[in-house]
């Protein structure tokens, strides 16, 4: 029998953190491992529970969601952080890509669909949009221009690459497996690829900026 | 991970440029020439990386890239700011944050803020390094960029040092260090043990100073950072100095003038004199003091120090008097020796001359100091007036974003998170009491009211307000609308399009036309397909939205209304809206850019391309 995903929700607000927890709790094969309302309270804890997916909100009191990624993924690397925000072009959604997260769940979703996007979260779905795409593209570029003369993809591969590209102008994932002739399952496995590429491409970069700055 | 090889990453750059200049590579050269400062830099070979800059910022200025140029008088500026020479490192920084800002470039500025402090520093300016380097942290915290943060904070150790607030100083260093901790950055944590290391000798904690700046100094070394072991050195015998143990204080003195003026480092120069003729001072040796201090004023060329000057006045002082004294004990000698030919009269010849000779001396190094004083103050009067205008114009544009971020931040925290509230009790509702229908509505309705507000988000995101930014929104928005409504959908969009900023409430107005006109097709069309085309150059940009649909009844109800807002919305764009039905209908939307001044948010600021 396969294992049930174990998930915890990092919500300030009482009524949909609680609701959320329901949720998930009556889904078939999900299991809420741990709600919490702050992040530090988060921080403390999730690297501990280890569990298998955690959705966090970006406006917290305290310490934000943002600053709450970052710190999770220091103790626990391989955790799988989705963003629970209202508006999906925010800079802070980005930031928190940037930080760690894969991907955003929008507050605004129906529930059914809620249960349907936290399995394929699960499964290595990465949900990514046009801007994220559009900013993702301009930071390669810029610290590819850092680096050296020669074009650098940050060991994207071309697929990979042109799959960002097409997001980028705004296509959806449909449109972009006609135009590629791939599965939308493949377009999804790239996009997950490119999340994880980043996150690995920010911790060498961060080393760089030490020594180079 | 430790250390990076620095010569052969230079051999790696000069390869790369030799195959840009093959190339006739522009960009190449560019990028040539800010890596291999970068590296030039920490090697204190700034004279090579001067002239490497200037060439591209020449080369830049040459072609109007506008982008580079700015970026490439940054890191000239780096240069000068680390060369000393301070007031055309200011003059170039200023250059170009003007030229960051007018294409809204955010990248930089916490880099640009974060040296301007420096340099501010450098220039004793504290209260306004204080203010950058608060704003670069600000903008750091924002962006969550713990290197920034921790290079703001080091740069707050070293301004707090500064200005004798060593006990804040000392608790920033604390947390700083703490915040290594998390984050193992091992160039932060020389340096800012290295500031730390200053601030505990300003609070006479000499022991514990001496152990911060050997950890320093040993990391340091680890890096092959020569400059801050020259640093680290001049900390070490300031310790020792006020230890009283003034041998160990010489040892480490010798070892950091060494370093210092290998690696072209004259601020730190400067400082190692004045310890260096405090040493001696203290040993009684005004002879040599004096010269090191003669060393230490001529290096301090624009910096205008009082205590310089007091120090060196009590210095010339007891120099004076020691020599007198000794001119004295040999007029005395000779005259016990030679009583009867000398007598009164040569002795005070020779008194006189060396009388004649120091205040010389001192009008001299008066004079050159006034006139230093003079020439610096000019200069930074010129600056001042010069940033004062910048600021006027940042501040125009600040107040702008300020205003829309914290409509943003309302809609966000107040509607957004309300509507959210609403939603979830909805859904808690339908499932407790199986109630379907009513709630199903309210749910729908939030949901929808939160896409909408979405899109305000979006118009208020000043990052947003690129006609690329814009014409992305529109092609995915719409179709995603498409996929729900089951229109096929057919696009033809630009690949590039020009710089442009379009302000939040153009962009607005411009999706809202367009996305009635898909609106209409879906209700009222009874079309299988929806095109969309997109295109732009620098006079101004066009959209059409088409469908292969029976064409317009303007009976209907709602299609009516919809045209007129429609062409009010194109109207407040001074556009032009046209409408023809043939086979299907066909919306033409056509704005143009030239004199447009509802395109701009600020006639009064200049728009660069």
């Amino acid at each position: 029998m396969k294992r049930e995903l174990g998930i915890c929700i990092v919500e300030d607000q009482d009524d949909i953190r609680e609701e959320l927890k329901s949720v998930i709790q009556s889904a078939a094969g999900m299991l809420c491992l741990g709600a919490f309302s702050s992040g530090e309270e988060a921080v403390a804890k999730i690297p501990e529970i280890q569990p298998d997916l955690i959705v966090m909100d970006i406006h917290l009191p305290g310490m934000n969601g943002i600053e709450a990624v970052k710190q999770i993924k220091n103790t626990f690397p391989d955790a799988l952080i989705t963003m629970f925000t209202i508006f999906e072009n925010s800079e802070m959604v980005f930031q928190a890509i940037e930080a760690g997260a894969s991907g955003y769940l929008l507050k605004n979703t129906p529930h059914h669909r809620f249960i349907e996007a936290l399995a394929e979260l699960a499964n290595g779905g990465s949900p990514m949009n046009a801007h994220i795409a559009r900013k993702l593209v301009v930071k390669f570029r810029e610290s590819a221009q850092k680096e050296t003369a020669q074009e650098n993809k940050h060991g994207l591969s071309e697929r990979e690459y042109e799959v960002l590209l097409f997001l980028s102008k705004g296509l959806l994932y449909k449109e972009i497996a006609l135009k590629m002739s791939l599965s939308v399952g493949t377009i999804k496995q790239h996009i997950h690829n490119i999340y994880k590429k980043l996150h690995v491409q920010n911790r060498t970069e961060a080393i760089n900026r030490v020594f180079n700055s | 991970m430790e250390s990076y090889d620095a010569d052969s990453a230079l051999k790696l750059y000069e390869k790369a440029y030799a195959l840009a200049e093959k190339m006739n590579y522009t960009e190449g050269k560019f990028r040539y020439a800010r890596n291999v400062t970068v590296v030039l830099n920490d090697l204190g070979r700034l004279e090579e990386s001067r002239s490497i800059n200037e060439k591209a910022v020449m080369l830049s200025r040459e072609l109007n890239d506008s982008i580079n140029l700015a970026k490439n008088l940054f890191n000239l500026a780096n240069v000068y700011n680390a060369k000393g020479e301070f007031y055309t490192a200011l003059e170039l920084y200023l250059e170009a944050e003007a030229i960051f800002s007018s294409l809204n470039i955010h990248t930089y500025k916490n880099l640009l803020y974060g040296n301007l402090a420096v340099l501010f520093e450098e220039i004793k300016e504290f209260d306004k390094a204080l203010d950058y380097l608060q704003r670069g942290y600000t903008e750091s915290v924002e962006a969550g960029d713990t290197v920034s943060i921790l290079d703001a904070l080091n740069n707050m150790v070293m301004v707090l040092n500064q200005m004798n607030q060593f006990d804040t100083a000392a608790v920033v260093a604390e947390s700083a260090l703490n915040l290594l901790t998390n984050f193992p950055s091992p160039k932060h944590k020389s340096t800012i043990l290295l500031n730390y290391g200053t601030s505990l000798n300003g609070l006479k904690q000499y022991s514990k100073a001496l152990e911060k700046l050997k950890e320093s100094e040993r990391i340091s070394s680890e890096l092959n950072n020569l400059r801050s072991v020259a640093i680290a050195q001049h900390g070490l015998a300031l310790s020792y100095f006020n230890l009283g143990n003034y041998n160990l204080a010489e040892k480490h003195i010798d070892l950091a003038e060494k370093l210092a003026a290998n690696t072209q480092a004259y601020t730190t120069l400067d400082q190692i004199y004045h310890l260096r003729a405090s040493i001696k001072a203290a040993r009684g040796n005004y002879k040599t003091a004096y010269a090191s201090l003669q060393a230490f004023v001529t290096l301090r060329d624009s910096l205008n120090n009082e205590s310089v000057r007091a120090k060196s006045n009590e210095l010339e002082r007891k120099f004076r008097l020691k020599e007198m004294q000794q001119e004295l004990e040999y007029s005395k000698q000779m005259m016990v020796l030679h009583e009867q030919e000398i007598r009164n009269k040569q002795t005070w010849v020779a008194l006189l001359i060396t009388g004649i000779a120091l205040l010389s001396m001192y009008i001299l190094l008066f004079a050159r100091l006034s006139a230093k004083k003079q020439k610096y103050q000019d200069q930074q009067l010129k600056a001042l007036q010069k940033e004062k205008e910048l600021s006027e114009l940042q501040s125009a544009i600040l107040a702008r974003e300020e205003e829309r971020k914290r409509i943003a931040a309302e809609l966000h925290d107040e509607i957004g998170s309300g509507l959210t509230t609403i939603l979830f009790l909805a859904e808690k509702e339908k499932r407790n009491t199986g109630e379907k229908e009513g709630l199903n509505k309210i749910s729908g309705n939030v949901s929808q009211l939160m896409g909408k507000v979405n899109e305000i988000v979006w118009s208020m995101n000043a990052s947003c307000d690129s006609l690329e930014e814009l014409a992305t929104y529109i092609r995915y928005k719409m179709a995603g609308f498409c996929e729900n409504v089951g229109l096929e959908f057919i696009t033809d969009i630009q690949e590039n399009f020009p710089e442009k900023e379009i302000p939040g409430e153009a962009r607005r107005n411009i999706y809202l036309i367009v996305k009635e006109a898909f609106n209409n097709i879906a209700k009222h069309a009874g079309a299988t397909q929806a095109f969309l085309k997109i295109s732009a150059d620098e006079q101004g940009m066009e959209i059409t939205v088409k469908d292969n649909g029976k064409g317009i009844i303007r009976n209907t109800d709602g299609v009516g209304n919809g045209l007129k807002n429609m062409q009010d919305r194109s109207a407040k764009l001074n556009g032009k809206l046209k409408i023809s039905a043939n086979d299907g209908t066909e919306l033409r939307l056509e704005i143009p850019f030239e004199g447009n001044y509802n395109l701009s948010y600020n006639t009064l600021l200049p728009y660069t391309k």
